[in-house]
């Protein structure tokens, strides 16, 4: 399979008036087109500023991020922008949906960005939320809102999804149904899905495994066997 | 189209609603008092000048015993001099609609102050019968072709209705003394050709002079006022007439009054809008950065998702567009067509001015644009910061403000301030911006509320001043303008009165040299003078008093020398300025008789204060007799005068007190909304909710404390501004009692204290997990 992703000696300092903080530093790694990735570690070992810095929403500080070939580190923030809207969709531990737009509309937005999207009702039927369209944020479960997101996130039919956290405020059950949902996402639709967790069973689903800790990547597993999210033992 | 953003933004308006109609009240206002006051001055500019235009309005007004041919000739040869007509006025009484005076002018011509034909036949040279003015027509019932008996001086004639007319030199046409306001339809002007004069030989009293080089009517400038001058000043060359006096175009009344009204109306725009549109402004800051921040998430999901920086800040930029946009309409709109109407009522019912409409000026559109400009800047410098991240870093919670009171913690009297002071000044050093802007709410509101009590009370002080004070006779007796001083000595006998000679003079003093008033007084008591702090103070013997207001505008101090001259005559008369007094009417010179006897002049009263009661027929019996005013008369005169601008005043202090609620609930909700973690880790450590309301309260106090003393500041010097706007011929007392003080303190603190109650309120329901979240 094609390289879809390549960092290449990444670092990113974060700098709180005159403190320094290093929360990556010195970060390889290729995924390929099409796998689900799993990143592990501890919290706070920059799990999501590796995440945040894959799809373009926060700047390297130092070395080369690929995307398809194409450097993202070097884009301004209007070419930035851009690569979010077409080719990133992302999935956040609370959900994230505009509190004052229904379901459907926290979809729709994603027609705002001008770009060509799926039916933005298929997307909520895909996650099983047809009937919840009209619902604002504050009328849904916990895992009805990550389905909006994900729904959101995958209206767009965007060749990366990431996922921080998905299931993080979920109980189990949920949990496993939205990671199901995810799975698919990956399997039927082929996209390629780099998730973070701190929860080392997810391990289990992912075709690669990266394991990060005090701001760098320590391991990578490449999964000979996947489990279905539903085998999970959880 | 950004459909779903827009639909985001309606719902985000209406959740919020409150805060929002801050911005949409402010800009509002800012235009509901631009669109009044600009369509009143335009629309009067506007009427005025069209028919000052169409009536060819005369550049120079002269006035004398009479007018010879040689006269006029002369005249019409002089440099800068296009044309010139003679009018011959003289004052009687129609007698066969009840008992009416009439102002009768005889015409040789008509190319100048062109009569306005609104009914009937124009007029052409020759004619016979009579043009009278319209709203004497409509109000007497009289119609085209009825018979008018006219009797003037020993004559008796009749003449036949022609016409129904307008003359621009009456627009504020005020027959004699007996009317102290216009009274339209009750007296009457009227024009006949000279050919049907009454008597034998015709008297040329008038001459209307129109300038070749001056062709502006409303919109003099100084090129046209100094053409205006010098050609003056070849008349009065050319012309050697003891009697005559000649005006410019500016200084007739009916011009002079409407420049004044028009002088009010700017100050008003000058003032009202800008404030407004600074507090819109401040509106949109402090929404627009709780907005955000309470949207924090929201932005930084939307960018998270692709939205572009531009997008995100089109987006938020919008909300302030919209809502300006809309306050900016509706405000133009009720203001041009509501108050605009309402104040140009005023216009209509003083000045006859025919055919007048309401205008806009380009002020409203332009003044429009750059509010929303300024608003749309405001709300892009509150929230770019933020929005300018990226995208995770705006996704992760704020981190608290962390700083202390600055260098007064330094200070030993730190350590004996108490919890409260000591956290309220903390707090009031870490979000200076945010105290600046609670401060500048107070300031505006509470001058808007100094000025206009302030204004209230001056004007409402006006009466008692005048009448009270320094004018206290019961009655007015005015000796008609053709009878002497020796028919004016024996009224004042029989009544007891105190007779007063007051007059046009040009006073020149160090600066300048203007128009003023020359009062002389006889003996007597029913006329007093105020210094300029309210104390009563005599007129020397031999000694010049000079009103404040003209010692102003001349340069003019005690001791000075100060020379003056009655227009119509060559004398120069000087005198020395014994002291400066203080009036609300009449700026200019007050001497005593004996003193201006001294100098040789001719003491000629036309006034005469009696405290004994005419018969109300006297006027009527007396031919030598024009008019007898009471007190009573003068002051509602000068409270229907006056009554508009009362009214305006409400207006403006209920506006005041909106703006001043809207303004501080805003910055309140604001500042409540910071302090929440604050207030919520007060409550974890056990802190009573009245407490932590008390300490909440205490700052607000110190914060509308300090706004209120400056706003007092900015208000006194508005009431000054208005005030001197308000009629250039008067003034008003500057020692205010305490009563508009008390009052702006007194409602800023009530607003502030009730806007700070209703937000304190939730201290109580504030939900302290949710409150302390994202504190790390
Ligand atoms: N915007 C930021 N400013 C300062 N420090 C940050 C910022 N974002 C993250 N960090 C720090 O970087 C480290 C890594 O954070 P993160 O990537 O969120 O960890 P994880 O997702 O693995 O829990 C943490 O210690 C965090 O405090
Ligand atoms: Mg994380």
């Amino acid at each position: 399979m094609s390289e879809l992703i390549r960092f290449e000696n990444v670092g990113k300092i974060y700098k709180t008036g005159s403190v320094e903080y290093i929360a990556l530093h010195d970060v390889n790694l290729s995924i390929d087109e099409g796998e689900l990735v799993v990143v592990l570690g501890p919290s706070g070992s920059g799990k999501s500023t590796l995440l945040n810095l894959l799809g373009g929403m926060d700047t390297a500080t130092t070395g080369k991020i690929f995307f398809a070939q194409t450097e993202i580190t070097a884009m301004d923030d209007m070419k930035l922008s851009q690569f979010r809207a077409i080719s990133v969709g992302v999935v956040f531990q609370f959900y994230n949906l505009v509190p004052t737009l229904t379901a459907l509309e926290n979809v729709s937005l994603m027609q705002d960005l001008g770009i060509s999207i799926m039916d933005p009702m298929d997307a909520l039927e895909m996650v099983g939320l047809g009937d919840k369209k009209d619902s604002f944020p504050s009328q849904l479960s916990g895992g009805q809102q990550q389905r909006v997101s994900i729904a959101r996130a995958i209206a767009k039919q965007p060749r990366l999804l990431l996922c921080d956290e998905p299931t993080g405020a979920l109980d189990t059950g949920t949990g496993r149904e939205v990671l199901k949902i995810l799975q698919d996402q990956c399997r039927v639709h082929k996209r390629t899905i780099v998730m973070v967790t701190h929860n080392s069973l997810f391990a289990e689903v992912a075709d690669k495994v990266i394991y990060v800790k005090n701001g760098t990547v320590v391991d990578v597993k490449e999964n000979k066997e996947v489990k279905d999210a539903y085998d999970l033992n959880w | 189209m950004k459909k779903i953003l827009i639909k985001k933004m309606f719902r985000d308006l209406r959740i919020n609603a409150v805060q929002f109609f801050a911005i949409f009240i402010m800009c509002h206002l800012a235009m509901l008092l631009l669109g009044a006051f600009d369509a009143d001055n335009s629309g009067r500019l506007y009427s005025a000048d069209r028919y000052y235009r169409e009536t060819n309005f005369a550049d120079l007004f002269l006035t004398s015993e009479g007018f010879s041919k040689e006269d006029i000739q002369d005249i019409r040869q002089i440099e800068g001099v296009k044309d010139a007509e003679r009018r011959a006025s003289v004052i009687g009484r129609v007698t066969n609609i009840s008992d009416r005076k009439i102002e009768l002018n005889f015409l040789e011509s008509d190319n100048i102050c062109r009569l306005y034909t609104e009914k009937g036949d124009p007029y052409t040279q020759g004619m016979s019968g009579i043009w009278i003015d319209r709203h004497f027509a409509e109000k007497q019932g009289i119609g085209i072709g009825d018979t008018l008996s006219i009797s003037c001086k020993d004559a008796t004639f009749s003449e036949i209705v022609r016409g129904f007319v307008d003359n621009s030199e009456h627009t504020n046409f005020i027959i004699d003394d007996t009317y102290l306001d216009t009274e339209y339809g009750e007296y009457c002007y009227a024009f006949l050709d000279a050919s049907e004069y009454p008597f034998d030989d015709i008297s040329f009293d008038k001459m209307l002079v129109d300038a070749a080089n001056v062709d502006s009517q409303i919109n003099l400038d100084d090129t046209d006022r100094e053409e205006l001058k010098k050609v003056k000043l070849s008349i009065l060359d050319t012309v050697s007439k003891s009697s005559m006096s000649v005006i410019m175009k500016y200084e007739q009344s009916g011009y002079e009054s409407q420049m004044s009204d028009c002088n009010f109306n700017n100050m008003m725009i000058m003032i009202f809008p800008p404030l407004f549109t600074m507090l819109a402004a401040l509106s949109t800051v402090t929404t627009m950065s709780r907005l955000t921040a309470k949207q924090r998430t929201v932005i930084g999901t939307l960018k998270a998702l692709g939205f572009s920086k531009k997008t995100v800040i089109f987006h938020y930029v919008s909300y302030s567009v919209f809502l300006s946009a809309i306050g900016c309409i509706t405000g133009a709109a009720l203001g041009h067509f509501v108050l605009g109407s309402w104040l140009f009522e005023d216009f209509i019912e003083y000045y006859s001015v025919p055919d007048s409409v309401l205008r806009m000026s380009y002020k409203v559109p332009l003044v429009a644009a750059m509010i929303i400009v300024l608003a749309v800047i405001a709300n892009y410098l509150s929230c770019r910061n933020l929005l300018v991240q990226n995208a995770a870093v705006i996704l992760m919670p704020e981190a608290p403000k962390a700083a202390g009171a600055g260098s007064i913690e330094k200070l030993k009297i730190w350590n004996k301030l108490s919890f409260a002071t000591r956290w309220n000044l903390r707090d009031i050093n870490i979000n200076k911006l945010r105290s600046l802007m609670g401060i500048f709410g107070v300031v505006i509101c509470s001058s808007i509320l100094m000025g206009a009590f302030g204004i209230q009370e001056s004007i409402g002080y006006q009466d008692t001043w005048l009448y009270g004070d320094l004018k206290p006779a019961a009655y007015t007796i005015t000796v008609s303008p053709d009878y002497g001083y020796s028919w004016a000595y024996d009224i004042a006998r029989e009544y007891n009165g105190q007779l007063v000679m007051q007059t046009d003079a040009e006073i020149t003093g160090r600066d300048d040299s203007r128009l003023f008033t020359l009062t002389v007084v006889d003996e007597g008591n029913l006329l007093r003078f105020h210094n300029t702090k309210g104390n009563y103070i005599t007129l020397p013997d031999y000694g010049a008093m000079i009103s404040e207001k003209a010692a102003d505008t001349l340069g003019i101090s005690v001791g000075d020398m100060v020379s003056f001259r009655l227009p119509g005559e060559k004398k120069e008369y000087s005198v020395n300025i014994a002291k400066i007094h203080k009036t609300p009417e009449a700026q200019g010179i007050v001497i005593s008789r004996k003193y201006y006897e001294s100098l040789h002049g001719e003491f000629d009263p036309k006034i005469i204060y009696t405290n004994m009661t005419p018969p109300d027929t006297l006027a009527v019996e007396l031919k030598e007799v024009s008019g007898v005013n009471s007190r009573e008369k003068y002051v509602a005169a000068l409270k229907r005068n006056n009554a508009s601008t009362a009214e305006l005043v409400y207006v403006i202090v209920v506006i005041g007190i909106i703006i001043g609620f809207v303004a501080m609930y805003n910055t309140g909700v604001l500042s409540f909304a910071e302090k929440m973690r604050d207030v919520a880790t007060l409550k974890v450590l056990g802190f009573p909710t009245n407490k932590i309301r008390w300490i909440l309260q205490q700052q607000n106090l110190f914060i509308t404390g300090v706004g209120t003393l400056i706003g007092i500041g900015v208000g006194l010097v508005l009431i000054r501004v208005l005030m001197n706007s308000l009629d250039p011929s008067g003034d008003f007392l500057v020692d205010l009692s305490a009563t508009p003080y008390l009052l702006a303190i007194l409602f800023s603190f009530v607003v502030s204290v009730a806007v700070n109650g209703i937000i304190s309120t939730k201290v109580k329901s504030i939900n302290m997990v949710e409150a302390l979240q994202g504190v790390k």
